[in-house]
């Protein structure tokens, strides 16, 4: 079962990558983990996400933020982390594909090489507003014979870097937050 | 009673180191004495980048978690990653072990806890602290609307609720729809602090000096500009009287500046966040304590000071009322009322006898109502009714429906 599963993942022209990549394997290293988002390179410029679905994050973005899970766009974004400690914010660029989160596996081809990547699946509330799910591992994708620029698949995103704690810190106080009014201090601890 | 087997899933935003108000420090006193009742408990908190992300303290086993959108800028979506986050590491322990109850701590943590009690059929316990209604006198802004929302899904969620005051009972009765079965008082316990430095080590103007202490976050609804007035009044009457506040929150840098627009800096002073042992010493070699509250579900600052001896003036609200007695373990002044708050302080300094009396008074009721021991039996009698309730509808549902087995 294990083995077929993986085969559906990497669609047909990939299956010798995929047999290859599992020979050797026990099934139990790709079975997913509850809460892990696992990236693994299935050839050199290939790699295949898997986790276990749960119903918890559709409960919680219909409790919390009173949306349809099913309404909205399920993305998954690759964040190049080359030389960076991720934090969430700071990765030199990313990518966002869209996938399906019921199908607990994707698989994201076109990578370059000499790149380290960090996955994270999650759905978009709107433009520029997107909701993580889970987070992979870093995952190393290996250096090229011949370099080729033109394997980027995606439009690339900017995105600045960012460690600063956010604004909204100050104005939180153990049971609330706060809001600006003409007796509320912008700035202070 | 064999607790040994029970696991409780504690579910908190803040825990200690992380500090702000009542919160934090009421969820660890808690905890540990649940552990020592004998259940296992595990606390799931935020964690952040100084905190270990796992610690067994006194046997309470804490997971911090960190959202994975932890820069996010907009507060609510930060918190919405918090529970998805919690809610992920709790199945990840639920697979590992069985857990009997889960308990939720305020709105903060409602999504989690209301998407695991009905995906996984555990047990809720949700404890409303305070409510965004009784904080803010009312509901006006989207993000009040929105809190507001997340409270009454809570409130309806879960299978027992925990108030800390009749007070509170009564601000949920009526803000919600009527939950009268589903509500028990159980009042907040405290610690009694430690350490006691000299004054003018925490203070250097504090020597030889006589100061009324107060406390908690600077926020509006704890009423600190009654103090403010109290000062103004008192300089205009020439009258020697000195308020030392502690406590951070958005208001601070206002207060302070009102204080040295009415150029009241001899009358009063905000001194910030202080660490527990300062906060012991402040209160200790105080004349007087005044917790002048607008809106106060419990009150837990008032029992520190009480515990001290210290004679304390309390705002005539909430949870408050409930725990002095006037002129008998302690004073009552009316909300909001700087003139009521000056009135009491002059009655206890023309009355020093009395004053000594109520103070020691005043120790010796919190002590017997609310001593820790005594809070987490009442909590624990809970869980264990509200566990076994849940069995016994889970055993009425399939023997009146044998086909669904």
């Amino acid at each position: 079962m294990g083995f077929n599963y993986i085969l559906i993942v990497c669609g047909l022209e990939e299956d010798m990558i995929v047999e290859k990549f599992l020979e050797g394997q026990t099934l139990e290293a790709i079975n997913p983990l509850k809460g892990v988002l696992q990236a693994k390179l299935v050839s050199p410029r290939k790699i295949i996400l898997f986790w276990e679905v749960s119903n918890l994050p559709q409960k919680i973005i219909q409790l919390f933020f009173a949306k349809s899970f099913k309404d909205l766009v399920q993305l998954i974004r690759i964040y190049d982390v080359t030389d960076i400690i991720f934090n969430g914010r700071n990765a030199h660029h990313y990518y966002e594909i869209a996938y399906s989160y019921e199908n607990g596996y994707w698989s994201i081809k076109g990578l370059s090489p000499n790149r380290s990547y960090i996955a994270e699946i999650g759905v978009k509330f709107s433009r520029n507003d997107f909701f993580p799910i889970l987070r992979s591992n870093n995952i190393q994708i290996p250096m090229s014979d011949v370099p080729n620029g033109e394997e980027m698949l995606f439009n690339l995103t900017k995105q600045q870097s960012n460690s600063h704690p956010p604004k909204w810190i100050d104005h939180v106080s153990t049971y609330s937050f706060y809001e600006d009014s003409q007796t509320t201090e912008k700035n202070n601890g | 009673m064999d607790n040994t087997k029970k696991r409780i899933l504690m579910l908190c935003w803040e825990f200690p180191p992380n500090i702000v108000g009542g919160l934090s420090r009421h969820v660890y006193g808690l905890s540990v004495q649940l552990a020592e009742l004998g259940y296992e408990v595990h606390v799931l908190t935020a964690g952040n980048a100084t905190t270990t992300s796992f610690e067994n303290i006194r046997n309470v086993l804490i997971h911090r978690i960190q959202p994975l959108n932890e820069l996010d800028e907009q507060f609510l979506s930060w918190i919405g990653g918090l529970n998805l986050a919690m809610a992920l590491k709790a199945e990840e322990l639920i697979a590992e072990n069985q857990f009997h109850i889960i308990h939720a701590h305020d709105w903060l943590v409602g999504a989690a806890a209301i998407a695991l009690n009905e995906s996984l059929s555990i047990p809720l316990i949700a404890t409303i602290h305070a409510t965004e209604h009784g904080r803010n006198n009312g509901i006006y802004t989207e993000m009040q609307k929105f809190i507001h929302h997340q409270e009454q899904l809570l409130i309806n969620a879960a299978n027992q609720i925990i108030v800390c005051s009749e007070y509170m009972k009564e601000e949920i009765n009526t803000v919600f729809q009527k939950m009268e079965e589903k509500i028990t008082v159980i009042p907040n316990g405290f610690e009694p602090l430690k350490g006691n430095l000299a004054p003018h080590e925490v203070l250097p103007n504090l020597k030889n000096k006589k100061y009324i202490f107060s406390i908690g976050r600077i926020v509006k609804e704890k009423g600190f500009d009654t103090i403010i007035e109290a000062a103004a009044i008192a300089k205009e009457n020439e009258k020697d009287i000195y308020f030392v506040i502690a406590g951070k929150g958005p208001m601070l840098e206002s207060y302070r500046r009102q204080v040295i627009g009415k150029k009241l800096e001899e009358y009063v002073v905000f001194v910030g966040f202080i660490t527990d042992e300062v906060r012991n010493t402040l209160i200790l070699n105080s004349e007087m304590a005044v917790i002048p509250s607008l809106y106060e579900p419990f009150g837990i600052v008032a029992l520190e000071t009480m515990n001290l001896e210290k004679p304390t003036i309390v705002s005539e609200t909430g949870g408050l009322k409930g725990i002095v007695k006037h002129l008998h373990s302690g004073l009552l002044m009316n909300p909001g009322d700087a003139k009521s708050l000056l009135e009491q302080v002059f009655y206890l300094r023309q009355n020093p006898e009395q004053a000594i009396a109520i103070g020691k008074k005043g120790k010796q009721i919190i002590n017997s109502l609310y001593g820790w021991k005594r809070i987490a039996a009442e909590t624990s009698r809970l869980i264990e009714d509200t566990y076994l309730s849940q069995k016994v509808n889970e055993k009425n549902v399939f023997s009146e429906s044998p086909n669904i087995i």
